[in-house]
């Protein structure tokens, strides 16, 4: 997305955010030295000079190894959207309530808000980028297509990667109430439940293939 | 987030001489540590990673259920041990959080899980309710014990008449109420505390504190496997189906000889500054016929010490309630399946 003078709307928010990030460490700093109002919590860290600290970490990131060299506070969405620029993962509470960052690492569905990026060094991590096959989209991303499982979409990246996983762990194709049970760390505001169920029981073989939205007399048909 | 150091030790006797659970501390899942300290309600100067260093294998032992602390929920949950035959420990640990929490959080890590009270998450909440005790005078409404407080999630039980914070998790009520104990490694060895010891009331602090000490790390989950903990349920009353703290639940088990119970085991959760075990409950239970009258006699002792602030008053009933229906759906139903689990928490008909 470009305007008149040329900026393009990502970079203009790096700037904005930069500049919000550098005014945040003022506000700790000033914190650490031990004004008056910076309260029970901090006194025990006034006068106490803490700078920045860096690790070396290596992610075999949707199958590619990675080196990085970051600072130590680093989450895994951070390391994703700011180091790698990767911007599929999305980021939403920041704090684990809402299953927008979902990502696999070794495997397994986890948050990356709250996954320190140090703690998984030279694991195995995969993204929303990584799991089409060039234009050939994974089965669950063409279910969300077909069933129109979104509004808005941004829950959408964390629903379809909690979704591959739940499909796995075999939790998708039973009852639906058990497919809702373990689809339910991820929130979508829009609420497209009922189509996202729809997309990952379609796709776990529960239910046939066809848009939720179609009367029941055209939906195979039409779906093929 | 403030600065820290990282670490990745390579033992735990390396990780333990550092960890002093305030200036430095242990990082397992991280999926609470992160969250408070980009809060800045911890600011730990470094940080220990100890989930490579700690066991997370299950095994039994001498009739115990021994879980290493490096153990994740989802791990345990799904464990040949657990599924399918110890019902109580997996559905405490899969009705708490969401899939995605379960996959990171490790077992010693979640038995620390602390209070989500405002007034502990946000270092900008008004400090002056904490520890606010309970008023004299019953009549006055401006001195109403928590009036005008966000007391949603204040503790009703082990609150010692203060304002105190609620221990919200799930696991860790089975583990007091079903009698677990906890291996703690230090560089002077090992040493076993039983669970129920482990948790303290808040004194003089906002929320609980635990026999922890300055380079201990807990290293091992036990529990011993009884004729109750196979005859278990956990029962989770929430806001939403799934996915939320719990407003109340309970952990129980009952050993039965006809209809008279012989062994009973009872554990609350949502309403207490720990988690909560009912020994009163259970004295009401044990050697008694297992009827509804029984089970209300049981609540009500285990509710007979609740003090709720304000707002926090429907909490009792609800408890009670939570406990009678959970000690009549196993005597009823024995234990339940998941599939029974699923059409309970989200049955539409």
């Amino acid at each position: 997305m470009t305007n008149s003078d040329g900026v393009r709307r990502r970079d203009f928010l790096k700037g904005v955010s930069v500049a919000a990030a550098s005014s945040a460490m003022v506000v700790a700093q000033e914190k650490e030295h031990g004004s008056p109002s910076a309260g029970k919590k901090s006194a025990s860290r006034s006068n106490v000079k803490i700078s920045r600290s860096n690790v070396k970490i290596s992610l075999m990131l949707n199958g590619k190894k990675k080196a990085f060299d970051i600072d130590s506070r680093t989450t895994l969405v951070d390391l994703l959207r700011e180091n790698e620029h990767m911007t599929g993962t999305k980021k939403g509470c920041d704090h684990g309530a809402c299953g927008a960052c979902t990502v696999h690492v070794n495997g397994s569905r986890v948050l990356s808000c709250l996954t320190l990026a140090a703690t998984i060094d030279g694991e195995q991590v995969a993204t929303i980028e990584g799991i089409s096959d060039g234009e050939t989209l994974h089965p669950l991303q063409n279910a969300f297509l077909r069933c129109d499982a979104y509004q808005c979409g941004y829950c959408t990246p964390g629903q379809i990667m909690s979704g591959i996983a739940c499909i796995e762990e075999g939790h998708a194709e039973k009852s639906p109430g058990e497919a809702r049970e373990w689809m339910s760390g991820n929130l979508c505001r829009c609420s497209a439940y009922p189509n996202i169920l729809a997309a990952v029981r379609q796709t776990a073989g529960a239910e046939p293939i066809s848009d939720p939205a179609m009367p029941m007399s055209r939906k195979t048909e039409e779906a093929l | 987030m403030i600065p820290f150091i990282y670490h990745d030790p390579q033992s735990l006797a390396a990780a333990c001489l550092k960890i002093d659970h305030t200036d430095t501390m242990a990082i397992g899942g991280g999926t609470t540590l992160i969250d408070l300290m980009k809060l800045n309600v911890l600011t730990p100067k470094e940080v220990i990673h100890v989930r490579k260093v700690l066991p997370s294998t299950v095994e039994m032992r001498d009739d115990n259920l021994v879980i290493g602390a490096a153990c994740t929920m989802a791990s345990l949950a799904d464990h040949t041990l657990v599924s399918g035959k110890l019902p109580v420990v997996r559905q405490s640990l899969i009705l708490a959080a969401s899939p995605q929490i379960r996959n990171m959080a490790t077992l010693g890590g979640n038995l620390l899980q602390r209070t989500r009270s405002a007034y502990y998450r946000h270092t900008d909440m008004p400090v002056e309710y904490e520890g606010k005790k309970k008023s004299k005078s019953e009549n006055s409404d401006a001195d109403a014990f928590g009036d005008g407080v966000e007391t949603s999630l204040l503790a009703l039980l082990g609150n010692n008449g203060k304002l105190v914070g609620m221990y919200p998790g799930d696991f860790a009520v089975t583990f007091v109420a079903f009698g677990g104990q906890l291996v703690l490694a230090s560089p002077n060895g090992e040493r076993i505390v039983a669970a129920r010891d482990f948790y303290q009331t808040p004194k003089d602090s906002f929320q609980y504190t635990t026999a922890l000490k300055p380079n201990e790390v807990i290293k091992e989950l036990r529990l011993p496997v009884t004729e109750t903990l196979k005859n278990s349920l956990y029962l989770k009353i929430r806001d939403r189906s799934s996915y939320s703290f719990a407003l109340a639940s309970c952990s129980v088990g009952l050993q039965m000889n006809g209809n008279r119970i012989v062994a009973a085991n009872v554990g609350i959760g949502g309403i207490a500054s720990i988690p909560w075990h009912s020994a009163e409950a259970e004295q009401a239970l044990v050697g008694e016929i297992a009827s509804d009258e029984t089970f209300a006699r049981a609540a009500t002792a285990a509710l007979a010490e609740a003090n709720p602030p304000s707002g926090l008053e429907f909490k009792v009933p609800l408890a009670k309630n939570t406990i009678v229906r959970a000690l009549q759906i196993v005597r009823n139903q024995g234990p339940l399946t998941d599939e029974q689990l699923w059409a309970m928490q989200h049955g539409r008909g």
